[in-house]
């Protein structure tokens, strides 16, 4: 039997195996808006913790991470930067966010700051720029599923077979389980993937050099020394400089927490107690990044001049004279990591489309709870299919969509924690604060050249963005006493 | 504000910092190895852990904790 045959077997099993544990939790949830995005506000410790870290592993790191590591050294480290303290400020928003959604039945992040900001508007407005982020990533989960099986399979599937099958399996267990589903998988696929990030990351430096130290010792000896150095190199090869460097990481830190279909989780916490554990044991899941940029660095005097540097992890597997059985894991994994991102970021595009954007232009007849239920799941195929189309027949550079997302997304926390701790703050100013914040961001992200300083955009986003928020907030009548106590008391 | 809260906003800050310029510049090195990892390296996953020893211990010192709920505001 061919090698490639049995490959494909192990990676078979492993998405029936997925399709299962989607589709069974679903059972248990009820028929609602409710049970579908935040799965009768009931998920434990085990679940929260495994879906918020696992929707953050994408294929990006499993692909990316090692990529970075191989091609620009030390700046990977601002992977792992961003995430030890982006998380912290959801240990005091998430459980009052928790708290109000239970009382007032939210479940998406635009529903809470449209009611506090009293501003139907803003719901809108994050409806799009939520979608407009989504489908990107999404788009780029697919093609990472589909590269996995083509290269395996040497060419016998198709890219648009394997990102097909993949998501097909995704689809299912979305549509039919909501956030149960996604939940369930992401405890497996996020167990799995750690098992096999922390393998490969101990195995290959070993095989290659003889230990992580020997490995690191002969980078540091040879002509790639510099890349060790923080911060590590620019895109190009050249040095990357602190500006860039530090800046990146607090524009995503400050990002992390607000990104809609991470925050939103919050909503499906069974207690403040799970939400709040959920983020100290948050660092762990993050301490799985440092096998997947030792792959990396195995790579840097192995394989010289490996291009894209993307491709680095199924460029090692097929130099190496590797088990079989191994090399079927690994795509396995591969296929885990961009299926445990893909399917949150399906779940909450389709709900936030509904919730916080068709529903507003609905007749009140079409705004019932069941049929909400029905649209979202209309709108999870619909989204598919669009991903689908750019992942597989378009060529849209839609990475360059991407690279501008968590600047944009970053532009939502000033409101967050306005919302919470700020009584003058008030619908005018949110409005006002976050278009321009993200129009900036997109301006310099378009046209670098024209940064004073070589500073992440999102920070000059940032800046004006609270300036406007501050000063229009002041300038304009505040929110009713009702209102604005609701979420200081909360 | 509480002193619990005013410690854990400091050190917060002061990790924070240790993640970018300028304490992150004092550790950029690569010598010496630790636990076979440049420094560079060693010292971002050593800011990681001290985060996670820092909520750690914010959401144990917690006092409504033995009262039941943990409610900080």
């Amino acid at each position: 039997m061919e090698n490639w045959i049995i490959i494909l077997g192990i990676c078979g099993i492993y998405l029936a195996i997925t399709l299962a544990m989607g589709i069974i939790p679903g059972r248990k949830v009820s028929d609602s808006v409710s049970g579908y995005v935040a799965g009768d506000r009931s998920m434990n410790l085990l679940l929260l913790y495994f879906v918020m870290g696992a929707s953050i592993f994408s294929s990006f790191a499993f692909l990316g991470g090692p990529g970075w590591a191989y091609s620009r050294g030390a700046a990977a480290f601002y992977i792992i930067a961003y995430g030890a303290t982006g998380m912290i400020p959801l240990y005091f928003f998430g459980p009052k966010v928790r708290r109000l959604g239970e009382k007032f039945g939210f479940v998406t992040q635009a529903e809470i700051l449209e009611d506090r900001f009293n501003s139907r508007a803003l719901s809108v407005i994050l409806a799009i720029l939520s979608i407009v982020v989504f489908i990107p990533y999404l788009t780029l989960q697919m093609k990472g599923a589909g590269y996995v099986l083509t290269t395996i399979s040497e060419g016998a599937i198709p890219q648009w077979a394997g990102a097909g099958i993949a998501y097909l399996v995704v689809l299912i267990y979305v549509f039919y389980s909501g956030v149960m589903g996604v939940g369930w998988t992401n405890t497996f696929q996020g167990i799995f993937m750690m098992i096999i990030a922390w393998f490969l990351g101990l195995y290959l430096p070993g095989k290659l050099y003889g230990g992580v130290g020997e490995m690191f010792a002969q980078i540091a000896q040879s002509d790639m020394g510099a890349m060790l150095t923080a911060p590590g190199l620019a895109g190009g090869g050249a040095t990357w400089n602190w500006w860039g460097f530090s800046s990146a990481v607090l524009v995503s830190a400050i990002g992390f927490s607000v990104w809609p279909h991470f925050f939103m989780r919050s909503f499906a916490a069974k207690s403040d107690k799970t939400m709040k554990l959920t983020v100290v044991l948050y660092p762990s899941f993050q301490l799985f990044l440092v096998p997947i940029l030792l792959i990396g660095f195995s790579a840097v005097l192995a394989y010289p001049g490996v291009e894209p540097a993307d491709t680095i992890l199924p460029y090692i597997l097929t130099q190496l004279d590797l088990p079989v059985v191994i090399i079927g894991l690994v795509c396995a994994g591969t296929l885990a990591a961009s299926m445990s991102s893909g399917d949150a970021i399906l779940h909450s595009a389709a709900s936030v489309g509904v919730r916080d954007g068709l529903a507003k232009f609905l007749p009140e007849h079409w705004n019932t709870d069941h049929k909400q239920r029905t649209l979202i799941r209309v709108l999870v195929i619909v989204i598919s299919l669009i991903a689908y189309y750019f992942a597989v027949f378009s060529d849209v550079p839609i990475v360059n969509l991407l690279l501008g997302s968590y600047g944009g997304v970053a532009q939502i926390f000033p409101l967050v924690v306005g919302m919470f701790y700020w009584r003058r703050a008030n619908g005018n100013g949110a409005l006002t604060g976050l278009c321009s914040g993200v129009l900036v961001t997109i301006l310099f992200l378009l046209h670098p050249e024209w940064r004073p300083v070589p500073l992440h955009e999102g920070i000059y986003g940032l800046i004006v963005n609270i300036l406007l928020f501050v000063s229009m907030s002041l300038m304009t009548k505040p929110e009713s006493k009702s209102r604005i106590n609701r979420y200081l008391n909360a | 504000m509480t002193r619990r809260k005013i410690i854990f906003l400091a050190v917060f800050f002061i990790l924070q910092l240790s993640l970018i310029w300028p304490i992150y510049s004092f550790f950029a090195g690569v010598f010496p190895l630790i636990f076979g990892l440049p420094l560079s390296f060693a010292w971002i996953v050593f800011i990681l852990i001290s985060c996670f020893l820092l909520l750690l211990w914010y959401y144990f010192s917690d006092p409504a904790l033995k009262s039941g709920q943990p409610n900080d505001r």
